[in-house]
């Protein structure tokens, strides 16, 4: 079970991921996003509070989509993680690659500096 | 005490879905902290997956047995699949790169290296066999 709800704030779009993304749904999962971000936007908060389990399936979704977003000068932000999710970022060393907030409030906070 | 369970699946990618079921309920029965429910999950999702994608032998039976000790688990997975030794064959993720140098493969595997305890790999006759041994103790 997967569900992205996404709400647009100008040009900064926040995704709120429930459930998990793993190898049965990852199309899924990049599809819901790529359909809502636009090329004049310049930041996409992924909001994780709500996932319980990401595999590498998940993660390589996610790299692809910080990726496509750097070529159009947008970052990806991620917040909210559980410590269980953290840890898979950490190992993977997404954590390096991308910033991680406490909360959504965090990371358009950061935006704003 | 020791409790085994074993697993039989297809590799298929619609039988994930009957690993995790059968994961939950024997993590239930043991009493896996979290974690090592979490851990193992996705351990065994990437090695599965990896095994479908890549092992050249689709619907042949995948074997997956389980010794749960008080102290620690020990994971057997058997695949007729072609040789692949994960411990050599898988290609190294640089954790350090930047986002642009950053490549999609390999993450599964060194997700699995650095989440167990043990990785061990043997070919033994048409079949690989890789255990995993993951502490309970954390």
């Amino acid at each position: 079970m997967m569900n992205v709800k996404t709400e647009r704030m100008g040009d900064v779009l926040s995704a709120d991921v429930e459930g998990r993304i793993d190898g049965s749904n990852v199309v899924q999962f990049e599809e819901a996003v790529r359909a809502v971000i636009e090329n004049s936007d310049r930041a996409v908060i992924m909001n994780f509070e709500k996932l319980v389990y990401i595999s590498s399936a998940g993660l390589r979704a996610i790299l692809l989509t910080a990726k496509s977003l750097q070529k159009q000068d947008a970052k990806l932000l991620l917040c909210s993680l559980s410590d269980r999710i953290r840890e898979v970022f950490e190992i993977s060393g997404f954590d390096k690659i991308l910033p991680i907030h406490a909360t959504k409030d965090d990371a358009l906070a950061s935006l704003e500096s | 005490m020791t409790a085994e369970f074993s697993l039989l699946l297809s590799a298929t990618h619609d039988d994930i879905v009957k690993l995790y079921e059968e994961l939950e309920a024997f993590a239930k029965r043991e009493g896996w902290t979290s974690k090592v429910e979490f851990d193992l999950k996705l351990v065994l999702e990437e090695l599965f997956i990896n095994i479908v994608d890549y092992g050249d032998c689709p619907g042949t039976p995948v074997r997956i047995a389980f010794t749960s000790e008080q102290d620690r688990l020990t994971i057997e997975i058997s695949d007729s699949g072609r040789p692949f030794n994960p411990l050599v064959d898988a290609p190294e993720v640089d954790t350090s790169l930047p986002i642009e140098d950053r490549t999609i493969g390999g993450l599964g595997v060194h997700l699995v290296h650095k989440l167990m305890d043990e990785v061990n790999y043997r070919r033994d006759g048409d079949l690989n066999r890789l255990t995993l041994v993951k502490s309970r103790n954390e």
